[in-house]
């Protein structure tokens, strides 16, 4: 019973690993809460954070795409980050 | 021994479980470039031919500009470019000097000319001009927003890509500046509004001196603009791939430090790299077409290539990719290709 307890296991583990291994590593927001919880100004809220590492993720190397836009608390566009540039 | 033997084969079994589930998941995920795409490209018979090839210094990015038999590149460091000869023969370091600062450096790009060389900062935003002759410079504060693309028209004219609050909604247009004159002209319905700061409908902004036309390709659908220097939209073309929409969606977090708002889904692009040449527009699509194999899209960039005064798609061609990595530039001067790789630079002759 025990090895079958361990057996389990084990193949729980591998399953895991290969399904992630599979999962996009930037995780996805679902489209709701359009327009529901900000002031209109942007899109949806999401309480997935979003560190520097989820946004040089939304950014490969060869395409100078906008990755990020910070405002600042007065709503102004405080700073644009593209995938091409040294940030600071 | 019976239960050991129970437990390898139950184990045997969940393992063979997770492998056909995860093959499943592996043929149903949604890849655009194996199944048929709806269109074809017509290729030239002729192939590019390699003409000069160098390994890359580290720190280049993009070529930024040509000029009395010169090519330059800019740097990830701004006011430090590399110039180097039409036949790739060594590469020399010019230094603009200028109270370069890390908002600067955070977001800018490099143009160089014949006369100038400009510093374009969008998150200052600001345009610093370089005289090459008199070894000064002039720099101009953009009295508007921040802007995410830029290009040079003439020495005193610009156009950008600005965010701009339209209705209390962050948008991005298309706006000409002239700051010796101090004017400034905005494009009226020309800009797609999403809603979603721009994100959707970034792309190239480019300028064709031969046709006087500016042209915004996008990256993640098939649509490109036509502006003439006014600001007047002459045309809503497309490129020759069936992605109409952007499948590309914003998502915006706050913290308490500050706002952000970011690609919340995964990018998919459609349009990568392009530029302009003597009336034509060429773009590095990222779109296979029917009548190409999988391996021959796999192992080359496949440019299309457009008539930029009516928007008609002409031929295509492909730009062979290399064992130094990826194309992440390229720029076509007359009849030459030169051809930024991860980890070097070529010199292809242009098909005809």
């Amino acid at each position: 019973m025990k090895k079958l307890k361990l057996s389990i296991i084990v193949t729980l583990s591998i399953a895991g690993a290969a399904f992630s291994a599979f999962t996009p590593a930037t995780p996805t927001f679902p489209p709701t809460g359009w327009y529901a919880q900000h002031d209109n100004t942007l899109p949806y809220e999401t309480n997935q954070p979003v560190s520097l590492t989820d946004v040089n993720a939304n950014c490969p190397v060869s395409t100078p795409n906008i990755c990020a836009v910070e405002f600042d608390m007065n709503g102004a566009v405080k700073t644009i980050r593209k995938s091409l540039n040294n940030y600071p | 021994m019976k239960r050991i033997k129970q437990s390898f084969l139950l184990s045997i079994v969940c393992v063979l479980f997770a492998i056909i589930s995860v093959g499943v998941l592996v043929i149903v995920s949604n890849k655009s470039n194996d199944s048929s795409n709806g269109f074809t490209r017509k290729f030239l018979l002729q192939q590019s031919l390699l003409l000069h090839h160098i390994g890359k210094p580290p720190h280049a990015r993009f070529m930024c500009g040509s000029a009395n038999n010169y090519i330059y590149f800019d740097t990830d460091t701004a006011g430090l470019i590399l110039k180097t000869d039409t036949a790739l023969g060594g590469i020399g370091l010019v230094k603009l000097v200028y109270p370069f600062n890390e908002r600067i450096q955070s977001l800018y790009s490099t143009i160089v000319d014949s006369m100038y060389t400009y510093i374009m900062a969008g998150n200052m935003p600001k345009v610093i001009r370089f005289n090459k002759v008199e070894s000064s410079y002039q720099s101009w504060f953009i009295p508007a927003n921040l802007y995410s693309e830029s290009i040079v028209i003439d020495s005193n004219n610009f156009a950008f890509r600005m965010f701009e609050k339209i209705a209390g909604k962050w948008q991005q247009v298309f706006i000409k500046v002239n700051p010796v004159n101090k004017t400034i002209a905005r494009e009226h319905d020309v800009s797609q509004r999403n809603n979603d700061a721009g994100f959707s409908t970034d792309g190239h902004l480019l300028y064709d001196p031969g046709t006087h036309f500016i042209i915004y390709v996008e990256y993640y659908s098939n649509h490109i603009t036509c502006m003439d220097t006014s600001l007047q939209l002459l045309y809503n073309g497309h490129t020759i791939d069936t992605i109409k929409n952007a499948t590309v969606h914003a998502a915006f977090k706050k913290s308490p430090a500050f706002e952000t708002i970011t690609n919340g889904t995964p990018l998919a692009p459609v349009n990568l790299q392009s530029c302009t040449a003597e009336g034509k527009l060429y773009i590095h699509s990222h779109i296979k077409a029917d009548n190409e194999t999988f391996a021959v899209f796999e192992n080359n960039a496949v440019v299309d290539v457009y008539n930029i005064s009516t928007g008609q798609y002409l031929y295509s061609f492909y730009i062979p990719s290399r064992q130094d990595g990826h194309l992440t530039d390229f720029k076509v001067i007359r009849n030459k290709i030169i051809v930024v790789y991860k980890n070097a630079i070529a010199i292809y002759r242009l098909p005809e």
